[in-house]
């Protein structure tokens, strides 16, 4: 099976650094044909790298770290901006699923839900419709609040 | 805090890292905007340069750059120290920069872009031998697949270790040193062809 890596290769990358290789990694590369490609491909990435550097970057104006940090910044404040608006539509269900909620508790407390003998008594619909009440506002509160942990923005200490 | 009672993942995520006082500016911890700004400073300019010589197109270059940065300090990135942050920008780049070619396939038209703004710029400042030995690297570079490219760069220019460049490019250490023996084979040949062609034509 041809030899894919070579032990010695992280010491010859290094010796490729330095400004002369020693002797023993010298008669190395001449007799291992991966740390032979390893320094062909070495010295000409190099190479290149120095060759376009010269030629690209002298002229290319980066931004500054600041200017950086500040588009960054005006970048995160518009995503949440559009998300906000985007949960707009979910307020009026959730206005009302807080009213449906608080009109279950009251009716449940006027009519007396603990006292069992009383909704017993109570036609059908009456009987059901204070748990069918609780159920609805119950699912609706539990979307709504989940829906709304993306708009909520927490109290920031400053600085 | 109720929000964080409620939901267990954002108390979890709670890391003052880039946040938003009541008047609209910026928070940051000091000593983390200490430790981003010398960063910045320090590897902006190689970065941009890897990305480019990658894409082959400026235009290109300038939005994977930002966007890799606007990525980066978004992430909320718990520090350790610098290499963890290059690792991480790296692996942010690479990402984008396969998206890229991956939606655009812009490499026939981004080389000829490049290939012609990279001529007007040698001519104006090189010899015409000059001229032709970097268009003639470019050409070479070129001919190599964009992950080939990045993992040569990474390798050799660079000097990253097979670790960290298996967690740039989200790849097991094994295939990628297959990967990059693959590589290194595609180009040595290459350079060998054109060096018997050198000596043929001399």
């Amino acid at each position: 099976m041809k030899k894919k890596i070579c032990p010695l290769e992280k010491e010859v990358m290094e010796g490729l650094g330095e400004k002369e290789l020693k002797p023993e990694l010298q008669k190395h590369i001449s007799e291992c044909p991966v740390c032979k490609d390893v320094v062909a491909v070495h010295t000409w990435m190099n190479r290149f790298k120095e060759k376009a550097w010269k030629t690209d970057m002298p002229k290319k104006d980066l931004p500054d770290a600041r200017a950086v940090w500040n588009r960054v910044f005006a970048r995160k404040r518009a995503d949440k901006q559009t998300v906000r608006k985007a949960l707009r539509p979910l307020l009026f269900p959730q206005v009302l699923s807080f009213g449906v909620f608080i009109a279950g508790g009251i009716f449940l407390g006027t009519k007396g839900v603990l006292k069992f003998g009383n909704i017993f008594d109570s036609p059908p619909l009456t009987r059901v419709l204070p748990f069918f009440l609780i159920l609805i506002s119950m699912v609706f509160f539990s979307v709504i609040f989940c829906a709304l942990l993306l708009a909520l923005e927490k109290r920031k200490k400053p600085v | 805090m109720l929000s964080s009672l409620v939901h267990p993942l954002n108390a979890a995520l709670q890391k003052k890292d880039l946040e938003e006082n009541q008047d609209g500016t910026l928070y940051m911890e000091e000593n983390r905007k200490e430790i981003w700004e010398k960063f910045y400073e320090k590897y902006s300019r190689s970065f941009w340069f890897y990305i480019y010589k990658i894409c082959g197109n400026e235009q290109t270059a300038d939005d994977i750059f930002q966007e890799s940065f606007y990525k980066f300090l978004k992430a909320k990135l718990n520090i350790q120290n610098e290499k963890h942050m290059q690792v991480y920008i790296y692996r942010i780049a690479y990402r984008l920069i396969l998206d890229k070619i991956r939606r655009a396939k812009v490499e026939k038209k981004a080389f000829e872009e490049g290939q012609q703004a990279y001529i007007s710029n040698i001519q104006k400042e090189g010899s015409q031998s000059e001229i032709h030995f970097s268009l003639d690297m470019e050409k070479t570079f070129k001919r190599l697949k964009p992950k080939e490219r990045m993992l040569l760069w990474l390798a050799y220019v660079e000097g990253y270790n097979y670790g960290e460049i298996a967690e740039m490019t989200e790849t097991k250490e094994n295939s990628l040193k297959v990967q990059l023996f693959r590589a290194r084979g595609k180009l040595a040949r290459i350079l060998k062809r054109q060096e018997l062609q050198g000596r043929i034509q001399s």
